[in-house]
């Protein structure tokens, strides 16, 4: 397994190798400093990011979208996943910023909430 | 006892087409206009410099071009003020810079009077540089034609297509010619919506005019021409207010809606679909323009476009009547001025093989155009939105065009993105259709009852969108 | 026609608007208003669903809505009066403003002070004339972002990117999540154009291939988009001949840059700067016209909204200040020097301790920020595609205005 990033942790953007050798133990090239080779090692082995995407509502015979994301960090490696158990769903009724539209995703443990208010959805 | 009205079909709905369809709805004939896109105006007719010549570079005695170009420019203007589409004579100045130029501009101006003309004159750089203060500083003489004009080769198509069908031609759109069979005195055109039978055939079909005719045992072979040109954004102003051509290169242009265009080529094209703009035209282009107007710019650039000229083989405007009843009609370019000529041309050839034409006394000469929020005052704009509320709801903010207008573009033949934008403006402007696109599309998908995905930007297959959201990942 | 009298009147309700429309009335002004063109308020960043936003400003990394959700929340609670799916039409320079929308007519509204805050449109292909057909499936990011997440559709299933700028990168990202597949990313450029942030998870994440010093040479198609054709550049811009690469798509987006839309400040006969294309404005963020100020993308093109927000709050405050009574008077001019473009403001009153804004000519490693030749600041890691920023106090001035009463701005690269 095996990894590229350019690191964000200082301007300097050093572009980063992590990779796991023939023990399992994890290696990176190309780090300028300890943050760095932390950030690299976490991108290959437990890489996470916030899933923000829309989910459909009806609402009136209304069909809009919801802008929602994650309540927490969600692993990289299944957003498709996520993605398509999410374009499954149909909200039906009104929602607040904040509120949840989708419990415990895909066993993560993290929910998917509203980004905005069902009343403040453009209507088109 | 009475004989049954004749019926004469036109095929293509160009400016050909809509001219021959509207001058036969002045007679006592039943007309339908075929066309195979979903609008009128989707073929050669969308894409042209929409120059109407006075004369001198169509001149050649006895030839048909020369006749139409130089009756053409009285019928055209009389033409756009009862059907209310732009036109604009700005006049036209063809300008020299050394000996060849002058001798260019002296051969211009002798062929423009042998083609009738009495108005040319040749002026020296004073007079230049007063009508036409932004020309370069090397020009020494210009040959200047006060009657040369600019008008819209889409919106003339569109106005005598929507006269033709006040006056009760029938226009049958999203309607492809397959094959066409001749059946003792009548003709049965077999189209993929059906059969249609006519006494006469007016086979206007530009690009595809050779295949049509092919159909009918007859033939008008064509030499295809590529032709690209580049229009500037409107805050260049107006760095040219007449038509401004050098002895020879690229012209540089007001267009009828308040732009300046440059242009043009004349390139083989690889197919009859071979529109693409290319990075060697562009740079000739703009050198010559730069040449001949020093402070054009290349940022200013809005937009680049080609349309392909169905210039004849015979090099000369074309009305072949060799099989009795089935006119095919083409005249490549310029086509505005020429489409009303030739209309009255087709009348006679059809007269001639029998045709009885009956002046019916309720035609109506007027059209209406729509009514345009931009144009209007503040009064008329209050006046308008109190009338109708959907004159206040501004789509597209560039141009400043309303709903009540795209609204009105629909019922009137509308099916497209580009049909919306050639009957309102509405996409013309800075952003091209950035902002009011997906507003366009979406009215476009309500008014016309079928899914946005189905939505189209001109001809068939240029679909705006493919898929709804949330349907893809579900495909997959 | 109605007509309506307002202290402050902002146009344009999206993030630098939201922001002076809410410290207008904070600030004491008593009648507020917003003409709005959409539907909604919020401008683009109703449609910008992805998170990065207020980390400068909330402390929290928040996606656009919920950002803009706390303002129009604001603008709610202290009665800011909003004029939606309206379209102003002109302004005059003693600061009528001339609107129309279906519900209320053609209707005018004279102002005490106007703050302008349209922000912008996006480059085009007809801009760049990118050579090749014209066939329905080109469109700029930011149209199919709309397109994508507020209007629910997709506009294609293989899409190439023009332009590494972070529209494009986040359209990258979306669409391949959203079950598309995206074949690249293609940069005239030999760097990304947005945050490395961006280039790691929108870019790197899914394998999407950036394209580094490519042109785009033609575009394919017909009737759709079929492919695009790109070809390597060398450092002078040249296309090297010989290695072009056909890539098959139906659909272009174009990520190409940004242009601030100012057709209603030049009806007002407000002066743009050629570089910025916004208005040339002072620190108070006040307009060549008086009384009419300017904040957020339309006066140059931001980075982050969290000093969009911030810039509309400042040009609330002076136009407040001026439907008060008080006057501003330009005094020392700014401009750009050495490996600095895009300034901003252009003059200064004098008054006050303020900030320039910039952004470099190419990436500079180590910069060192000077103003008439005196050192103020240094920066690591400059990239054109992140504004900077250098704090002016007023004590200062006098003390760094060269012979010309200018402040002349440049970057050193001390790397």
């Amino acid at each position: 397994m095996e990894k590229r990033v350019i690191c964000t942790v200082c301007p300097n953007a050093c572009v980063i190798r992590a990779y796991q050798d023939a023990s399992g133990k994890v290696i990176t090239e190309g780090a300028n400093c300890k943050q760095g080779e932390k950030f690299a090692a976490e991108e290959m082995v437990n890489p996470k990011r916030i899933l923000t995407t829309t989910v459909r509502v009806e609402l009136d015979g209304n069909h809009m979208l919801l802008p929602v994301r994650s309540s927490d960090f969600i692993n990289k490696e299944n957003l498709h996943t996520y993605m398509k158990e999410l374009a499954r769903i149909i909200v039906k009724r009104e929602v607040k910023i904040g509120e949840t539209v989708y419990p415990d995703i895909c066993n993560t443990g993290v929910d998917i909430v509203a980004s905005t208010d069902t009343s403040r959805i453009s209507q088109k | 006892m009475a004989s049954k009205k004749k019926h004469v079909a036109v095929i293509g709905g160009g400016l050909i087409g809509c001219a021959a369809a509207r001058e036969l709805s002045k007679y006592d004939v039943n007309v339908s206009l075929i066309e195979k896109e979903q609008e009128v105006a989707l073929g050669v007719s969308r894409a042209s410099s929409s120059i109407v010549h006075p004369g001198f570079r169509y001149w050649k005695p006895g030839t048909l071009r020369a006749q139409a170009v130089r009756e053409g420019l009285v019928e055209i203007e009389k033409l756009s003020l009862e059907l209310e589409f732009p036109f604009s004579t700005v006049g036209e100045i063809v300008v020299a810079w050394d000996e060849s130029g002058i001798e260019k501009i002296k051969t211009l101006k002798q062929q423009g009077e042998t083609n009738g003309l009495t108005d040319l004159t040749i002026i020296g750089p004073d007079e230049l540089r007063e009508l036409e203060p932004n020309v370069t500083e090397e020009a020494v003489a210009a040959l200047y034609s006060p009657t040369a004009a600019v008008s819209s080769s889409f919106e003339c198509t569109i106005a005598m297509a929507e006269s033709a069908e006040l006056n009760g031609a029938d226009i049958h759109c999203n309607t492809t010619v397959l094959e066409i069979m001749k059946e003792k005195d009548s003709f049965i055109i077999c189209t993929d919506k059906g059969e249609i039978k006519a006494d006469f055939v007016i086979n206007a079909a530009g690009l595809y005019v050779d295949e049509i005719a092919k159909m009918a045992g007859s033939r008008l072979p064509l030499a295809p021409e590529r032709g690209q040109e580049f229009i500037f954004d409107k805050n260049i102003g107006s760095i040219v207010k007449h038509m401004v051509f050098p002895a020879k290169g690229s012209f540089v242009i007001p267009t009828v809606h308040g732009n300046v265009m440059m242009g043009t080529t004349k390139e083989v094209p690889e197919d009859l679909r071979d529109t693409q703009v290319t990075a060697a035209a562009w740079k000739k282009v703009f050198n010559s323009a730069q040449t001949l107007i020093p402070s054009i710019r290349p940022e200013s650039i809005i937009r680049g476009f080609a349309g392909i000229r169905p210039q004849p083989e015979a090099g000369d405007i074309v009305i072949a009547d060799d099989v009795p009843g089935f006119i095919s009609a083409c005249s490549g370019s310029p086509g505005i001025q020429t489409s009303v000529v030739m209309a009255g041309w087709i009348r006679d050839r059809l007269e001639k093989q029998g045709l009885v034409l009956k002046k019916r006394v309720d035609f109506v000469p007027e059209r209406k155009k729509i009514r345009s929020f931009a144009a209007m005052t503040d009064k008329e704009r209050e006046a308008a939105v109190n009338e109708d509320p959907l004159y206040g709801h501004v789509i597209c903010r560039c141009e400043t065009v309303t709903e009540a207008e795209i609204l009105e573009a629909i019922k009137r033949g509308a099916r497209t993105l580009d049909g919306v934008k050639y009957r309102t403006r509405a996409g013309m402007g800075r952003c091209q259709g950035g902002f009011c696109g997906p507003r366009i599309a979406r009215i476009l998908s309500e008014q016309l009852g079928i899914p946005m995905e189905k939505v189209q930007k001109n001809v068939s297959g240029t679909f705006y969108v493919v898929k709804k959201a949330k349907e893809l990942i579900l495909e997959a | 026609m109605k007509h309506i009298d307002m202290d402050v009147v902002v146009i344009g309700g999206g993030a630098a608007g939201l922001g002076a429309a809410v410290r207008a009335k904070e600030a004491g002004a008593r009648k507020v208003g917003i003409i709005e063109r959409a539907e909604q308020l919020g401008g683009v960043l109703t449609q910008c669903i992805h998170n990065g936003f207020g980390l400068a400003y909330f402390g929290q990394d928040m996606s656009g809505p919920e950002y803009i959700h706390r303002f129009i929340t604001r603008v709610n609670e202290l009665d800011i009066e909003t004029f939606m799916e309206s379209m102003v039409l002109s302004i005059t320079p003693d600061r009528v403003v001339t609107a129309v929308s279906r519900n209320t007519g053609l209707f005018s509204v004279k102002a005490g002070a106007i703050v302008l805050s349209m922000g912008c449109r996006e480059r085009t292909r007809g801009n760049l004339v990118i050579p090749g057909t014209r066939p329905a499936g080109v469109l700029t990011a930011g149209t199919a972002q709309r397109l994508v997440n507020i209007e629910g559709y997709i506009p294609g299933r293989r899409t190439v990117i023009i332009g590494s700028g972070d529209i494009g990168m986040i359209m990258a990202r979306r669409l391949y999540l959203e079950g598309g597949r995206v074949e690249g990313v293609v940069e005239i450029m030999p760097y990304c154009s947005g945050l490395i942030r961006n280039e790691n998870q929108c870019l790197i994440d899914f394998g999407i291939p950036l394209y580094l010093s490519h042109a785009t040479v033609r575009i394919h198609g017909n009737d759709r988009v079929e492919g695009v054709t790109i070809t390597p550049i060398d450092s002078e811009m040249n296309i090297i001949p010989g290695i072009e690469k056909y890539i098959p798509c139906d659909t272009v987006l174009l990520a190409v840059g940004l242009i601030p839309e100012n057709e209603i400040s030049k009806s007002a006969g407000i002066v743009l700067d050629g570089v910025t294309k916004g208005p040339v404005v002072n620190e108070k963020m006040e307009t060549g016209v008086p009384g009419i100020f300017a904040a957020g993308n339309v006066v140059q093109v931001y980075d982050l909204v969290d000093y969009v927000t911030m810039a509309g709050e400042a040009a609330a405050e002076s136009a407040v200040d001026f439907s008060q009574g008080k006057r501003f008077e330009n005094k020392y001019r700014i401009t750009a020097g050495n490996n600095v473009t895009a300034i901003g403001p252009q003059w200064t009153t004098g008054e006050s301790d303020f900030q320039i804004r910039m952004r470099v000519r190419r990436p500079i490693k180590k910069a060192e920020i000077r103003i008439n030749g005196q050192k103020l600041k240094r920066v690591l890691g400059t990239r054109p595609s992140e504004m900077m920023s250098v704090d002016v106090k007023q004590e200062q001035l006098e003390s760094i205005l060269n012979k010309d009463k200018e402040l002349q701005v440049e970057v050193l690269d001390v790397s």
